[in-house]
């Protein structure tokens, strides 16, 4: 018992002490890397004994504070949950190697801010209930805030104004739907909202609200323009960073709210389906038309977030594990195809170029979706569970959609092989090129390997489908008989 | 009722503001907002609403409510005041910018062509000739 509560709190305790840290020794860089990967470790670590956990037995759940989940803080882990702590600890390790390589860390924040960052992403994937999910949102995006004007120039501030006042307005919406919810049933706690009818109970104007939070955090498409436009001012590493954690926080909670709390509400969930197909058209569009290369990367993401919850607006089984698959392999080679363009550039010698080229380029491949790689199998299984689900217009866009994004991504290929900059912010000084080019390379040969043997993530995926199509159950196992 | 129509008041002028153009102002409607999702948390806890959560005097009411709202307020709060600094430093970086470019600018207006300084004018270095202070795009 005591041992379940640790390694649920793990996730959140051990960035927010390093990051306490950090803070403390300002300046000393040495030690805030330290900190940073010890409790980067921790976060991989404890991530990797809840999934191992949760696999087999569907929830891991603890409240501290209280000995019952009405008043405690509750804290429950189903395998995506614990899937993702994971994945965010591989991939902020990732990135902050790589800003270590370039020396992007070199302001004494930036390794506070970002564990405080990961801290509250954790948190979120980890949440009980809605308020405390809330709580998480707000630690994850002020971190953000205060880490895209951290180098601020102008041009930082401008679009940290768009960024900020969007994501608040999100904040307060997802408040609104909060009240409202807790208005109509008496609760915030997630399993007893999988308890009880939402329909019934009059909570779908709650529960519509949160969704449309929800889907403004993941950005998808009539909310998207802060990302597209936040994401391209911040510098190289940290945008990378962005790519993986922000969208991955909203969407991971579209998949667990939305399908343990508010189940048995077909209409919104039909209602993601069709913004998310039209999201992963538009962008990809728009990406084709953009000329900025970080506009482009920035639709990029946007595209791959409708394809993430395109698998939740099915709702079937069979579609929830795909979008789980999806998310999981995606939020490492968004991460790592954007730190593999941002570290690019002729200031490396030919070695590292040419293995920073080639990272790019299997990571790029991933990203549309072409046999051997990650991302072939998780589109595979979208376009299966959309055909299935007889949702032919979702199974053709995602078709079109991965062709456009192949297409856009052809100018950021032509530019990496032409050995010009990377396009970030940032400047080469103090540049380590192994650090640099290591964890991209790292990633792709991750992804080479997840598509030739999949088994292992399947099965996860599986099974937090099961858990999450569930809702009874869930609460059953959570609540006790 | 009184509290369902303060709700709407304050949200209704808080979206107005956040519709204007200024930063600032914005920044206020946020505000407003903010108040009005905070009057809402109070309301939303109805049964027993008129009653302190004080649990020997009578039925005790749900302190979840209130818990809520003041974790609310503190974030809310917090995020006016992040807000605010970033209104306070991308003025200032406006007004440095302003600084720094001007001279060259009027060099360029005085000895090159003065036809041809008009397009790139001293407004187009923001990015589309805001007006106020505190204004951004």
């Amino acid at each position: 018992m005591m041992k379940t509560q640790l390694l649920l709190i793990a996730p959140l305790i051990a960035p927010l002490t390093a990051a306490g840290i950090a803070a403390l020794g300002r300046g000393r860089r040495g030690l805030q890397r330290v900190a940073s990967t010890v409790a980067l470790v921790v976060v991989t670590g404890a991530g990797t004994l809840l999934t191992l956990r949760a696999v087999p037995s569907g929830v891991v759940h603890t409240v501290i504070g209280s000995e019952t989940a009405l008043t405690g803080i509750a804290l429950t882990a189903d395998p995506f949950g614990a899937a993702l702590v994971a994945a965010i600890g591989l991939l902020t390790t990732v990135a902050v190697t790589t800003t270590a390589g370039t020396g992007d860390d070199h302001h004494p924040l930036q390794h506070p801010l970002l564990l405080v960052l990961v801290g509250g992403a954790c948190g979120s994937f980890v949440a009980g209930d809605l308020f405390n999910l809330f709580v998480m949102f707000e630690v994850v995006l002020i971190a953000s805030y205060v880490l895209l004007v951290l180098h601020g120039g102008l041009r930082q501030f401008r679009a940290a104004a768009v960024y900020v006042i969007v994501n608040l307005v999100g904040t307060v919406l997802l408040l609104a739907g909060i009240a409202a919810v807790f208005a109509a049933t008496g609760t915030v706690n997630l399993a007893l909202l999988a308890e009880r009818p939402t329909v019934a109970a009059g909570a779908m104007p709650g529960a519509a609200l949160v969704l449309i939070a929800f889907t403004l955090k993941a950005g998808l498409l009539p909310f998207s323009g802060w990302l597209v436009v936040g994401y391209p001012a911040t510098r190289r590493t940290t945008m990378a960073l962005f790519a993986g954690t922000m969208t991955t926080v909203g969407m991971a909670a579209l998949y667990r709210v939305a399908l343990l709390a508010f189940g048995d509400a077909e209409v919104l969930r039909t209602a993601v389906l069709v913004v998310a197909v039209a999201t992963a058209l538009l962008t990809s569009l728009a990406a084709l038309a953009a000329a900025d290369h970080g506009r482009v990367l920035a639709l990029l993401i946007t595209t791959q977030v409708g394809f993430m919850a395109l698998g939740f607006g099915l709702g079937t089984v069979a579609g929830i594990a795909a979008g789980v698959f999806f998310v999981l392999q995606d939020v490492l080679v968004k991460t790592a195809v954007v730190l593999a363009y941002r570290s690019c550039g002729e200031h490396h010698p030919p070695v590292i170029r040419g293995i920073v080229t080639a990272s790019f380029a299997v990571l790029a491949l991933s990203l549309v979706g072409f046999p051997p790689l990650a991302g072939f199998v998780g589109k595979a299984l979208l376009v299966e569970a959309a055909l299935e689900a007889g949702a032919v217009v979702a199974a053709a866009v995602a078709l079109a959609a991965s062709a456009m994004t192949l297409a856009a991504l052809l100018p950021l290929w032509w530019h990496i092989t032409g050995n010009r900059d990377g396009g970030g912010e940032g400047t080469a000084r103090r540049l380590r090129p192994g650090a640099c080019a290591a964890p991209a390379a790292v990633v792709a040969v991750a992804a080479v390997a997840v598509g030739i043997v999949p088994g292992w993530l399947l099965a996860i995926a599986g099974a937090a489908a099961e858990v999450l199509a569930d809702p009874a159950g869930y609460a059953q196992e959570v609540l006790g008989p | 009722m009184s509290d369902a129509i303060a709700t709407g008041m304050l949200a209704a002028a808080g979206i107005y503001l956040l519709m204007q153009r200024g930063f600032v102002r914005a920044v206020i409607g946020f505000l407003l907002l903010q108040h009005a999702v905070n009057l809402l948390l109070i309301t939303a806890r109805a049964p027993q609403r008129d009653e302190a959560p004080i649990v020997p005097l009578n039925t005790p009411s749900d302190p979840l409510g209130q818990a809520f709202v003041l974790t609310a307020i503190v974030i809310g709060l917090g995020s006016v005041l992040f807000l605010l600094a970033v209104a306070l430093r991308y003025s200032r970086l406006r007004n440095a910018a302003v600084v720094e470019q001007h001279p060259p600018d009027s060099a360029a207006r005085s000895s090159r062509d003065p036809g041809a300084t008009g397009a790139d004018g001293r407004d187009d270095r923001a990015d589309g000739g805001t007006q106020g202070g505190d204004e951004l795009p």
